[in-house]
């Protein structure tokens, strides 16, 4: 007979990493399954010149048709479409991102890393629309305090109460005349900026910053190439008694025990395993209110016209920050809920697509603007809603024989009204600085392509509406947890995977506690 | 990296052609004029430069017609043409990646270049009685009139200002990735500014 675990761990990024990272210290013997492989980083990455790859860094075309992400250089890394299909309605295509690598997605994230507020986990105390999150923002706060230093946070603390301040490394970086300006701009017009908080460090992963704890205390084993099928139970209790997993390259068949079961597989993957398992969907609302940010990518290209000519010095050009979101926060707007948030930067040249030229004359003004180029990326908050989510699609099944997620989200007018107010903004605040905006948009990315995917297993203290109660606990199994962003009520414009990692150490310390008490396993 | 690219040259050929073979008495002693590739010690792989087959060989191109090839390279050259030292996209053979590119592409992305290039022929030898390849700069400037025109975020409907936008960015791309490219700029900077992080295939 095999040894039974205390917990089994499926995923090893953000919310796996954490879980593993909290209870191995705390003494729990923990099973930790991945469906990728282990990255050795000096044998399986080098340097290359783009044209010695076969497609001069086009990429193999068709490859990857839903990650707008991938380029030659690191097309091994995302999940391959054809061995792991899904499907959709064409007329709302959805763009799933993944990587199936021990780390998960945190070997690629931008490490964008704000807090979220009592603007989203009360928004329904605020704007009435939707559901409050089980828990606020005090409830979060301490367990923020201590992933930031874990992730080597960089930031500025200004004390605004929709992306509250942390415990930070202090970036006293100056800014560029450029960026001083457009600051400037936004203080006219009453709308906050700040530096860019990020996780620092070379590498700021799972694999490097919550994986070799866990495993230095001997209370971890990682089994990768393991992609799980089913969450087992016990006939008897109901209670999970393991999962089902297949060797990813082999096929061949096995089953693991554990006394409690983590589901940290990523957002859909968690969703896909518990259905797929016939498990935690006693509510109905297992798959439902799947949710993500949008983007708009470059919604406004300026250009800083005194940089032009070859005059991009470092003192005028170079840089970036933030505007955290600004509106309904005191004042209400007439067309739309909620709000988004702004990336910007100072310097690059803006791409020739903008430019209605060719030839010589296209070089000579890609030449003239060479460093010159301002952009902006909106960042806007979805809401959630019951009729957008996952299903099984029984009909299609991946390389190992498990039936599929049909997909369903699209974004409504609400979003359409954010994204335009967006524009409009950004090319105030360009033009208020004194920019020349060469191009503007409001045309958001497919539901999916900012990989900040939520929701589908939400928590709540309703049992009737919600699938997990607010330490990520199934309701309807008691020593089966959900850990990483498909626990979403509601999101922001803030970046998720702080908040997945701060959610993850609050559960997974609850989960040793019940375990202490003998309350689970 | 250069290890890596010695295995993967290795992959090419049989093992026992390409493995050093452990050294008989007679190799250990090294005679003058020898290459120093003699010198490598017996149980050590050796570390082999190797090239792109685009700097030794012409492609052959294999999806276009004679004529629509015609009309690429002369689309090519317009698009990107050499600018003093700087190689232009005929420098850069990007007629004959296009043609390996997007005969590799989805058949949509094919049609849209098949269906464009056509075009391009039939406007030329409306308009000016010879092929596009012919056209001189003032003839060919008249047909590419859609690339003129102001950029929005959505996409034209007319087919040709589809194909044209396309274009642009492909022939501009593949220039500035190509090896001629990059060794002109080497030359004048010591930034490998083509160089990035390369994710080999994991297992």
């Amino acid at each position: 007979m095999k040894p039974e675990y205390d917990v089994l761990i499926v995923g090893s990024g953000a919310s796996g990493g954490m879980a593993a990272w909290v209870l191995t210290q705390k003494g729990v013997k923990c099973l930790m399954l991945d469906a990728g492989p282990l990255v050795d980083f000096e044998r399986q990455r080098g340097l290359k010149h783009v044209y010695e790859l076969p497609y001069r860094g086009f990429g193999k075309p068709g490859r990857f048709p839903h990650v707008t992400q991938a380029d030659e250089f690191n097309a091994n890394v995302w999940a391959d479409e054809k061995q792991n299909p899904y499907t959709y309605d064409p007329d709302d295509p959805y763009y799933w991102v993944r990587i199936r690598l021990v780390g998960g997605k945190t070997l690629m994230w931008g490490r964008a890393s704000w807090r979220m507020s009592d603007y989203e986990f009360k928004n329904k105390d605020h704007d009435g629309f939707g559901d409050n999150w089980p828990i606020s923002y005090k409830d979060l706060a301490p367990y923020y305090d201590r992933v930031e230093p874990l992730f080597r946070v960089k930031g500025r603390r200004e004390g605004f109460p929709q992306i509250p301040d942390g415990v930070y490394l202090e970036d006293n970086s100056a800014d560029s005349e450029s960026i001083r300006r457009f600051i400037a701009s936004a203080k006219r017009m009453n709308v906050p900026t700040t530096k860019e908080r990020v996780a620092t460090g070379q590498f700021a992963s799972s694999v490097n910053l919550l994986l070799p704890g866990a495993l230095e205390t001997g209370n971890l084993t990682l089994i990768p190439h393991a992609v799980v099928r089913e969450v087992s139970t016990d006939r008897k209790t109901g209670l999970a008694n393991g999962v089902h997993f297949i060797d990813r390259r082999t096929k061949r068949e096995y089953h693991a025990r554990a006394r409690a079961v983590v589901l940290g597989a990523s957002c859909l993957e968690s969703a896909r395993l518990l259905l797929n398992s016939g498990l935690a969907n006693s509510s109905g609302a297992l798959g439902h209110y799947l949710f993500d940010q949008f983007y708009v990518k470059n919604v406004v290209e300026a250009v800083v016209p005194e940089a032009r000519g070859g005059r991009a010095t470092r003192e005028l050009m170079g840089g970036d920050g933030y505007i955290p979101r600004f509106r309904n926060l005191d004042t209400r707007e007439k067309k739309f809920l909620r709000g988004y948030a702004y990336d910007f930067g100072s310097g690059g040249t803006p791409h020739p697509r903008y430019f209605p030229l060719y030839g010589a004359e296209l070089q000579q003004a890609l030449a003239d603007v060479s460093g010159a180029g301002f952009g902006m990326t909106t960042m806007g908050t979805v809401l959630p809603r019951f009729e957008h989510l996952v299903r099984i699609n029984k009909d299609v099944k991946d390389e190992w024989g498990i039936p599929v997620l049909h997909i369903h989200q699209k974004y409504t007018e609400n979003e359409f009204e954010m994204a335009k107010d967006s524009m409009q903004v950004a090319e105030e605040l360009c033009r208020g600085a004194g920019f020349e905006v060469i191009a503007k948009h409001w045309q958001m990315v497919p539901p999916g392509e900012s990989i900040h995917e939520l929701g589908t297993c939400r928590m709540g203290d309703n049992l009737k509406t919600s699938v997990l109660n607010q330490f990520n606990q199934c309701h309807d199994v008691k020593n089966l947890f959900v850990m990483d962003g498909s626990s979403f009520v509601s999101g922001g414009s803030q970046n998720p995977t702080l908040t997945i990692l701060a959610l993850a150490m609050r559960a997974s310390e609850y989960l040793a506690e019940q375990m202490r008490r003998r309350a689970i396993g | 990296m250069k290890r890596r690219r010695a295995i993967q040259t290795l992959a090419g050929i049989s093992v026992a052609g390409a493995l050093p073979l452990p050294a008989s008495p007679q190799q250990t002693s090294v005679a003058p004029n020898q290459p120093t590739g003699a010198n490598q010690p017996p149980n050590e792989t050796p570390k082999l430069d190797s090239a792109v087959a685009e700097a030794a060989a012409e492609s052959v191109p294999r999806l276009f017609s004679s004529a629509q090839f015609g009309a690429l390279g002369r689309l090519a050259e317009l698009l990107m043409p050499a600018a003093g030292e700087n190689p232009g996209a005929k420098e850069a053979g990007v007629a004959e990646f296009l043609d390996f590119l997007i005969g590799a592409s989805p058949a949509d992305r094919q049609t849209l270049y098949r269906e464009g290039l056509d075009k391009l022929n039939v406007e030329a030898r409306n308009r000016y009685g010879k092929h596009f390849a012919e056209t001189t700069g003032t003839e060919a400037g008249t047909i590419l009139a859609p690339l003129r025109r102001a950029w929005t975020d959505e996409s034209p409907e007319d087919p040709l200002a589809r194909f044209l936008q396309a274009a642009k960015q492909d022939v501009m791309e593949a220039t500035l990735n190509s090896r001629e490219w990059s060794v002109t700029r080497a030359k004048r900077s010591r930034r490998a500014g083509s160089l990035g992080m390369y994710w080999y295939p994991i297992e």
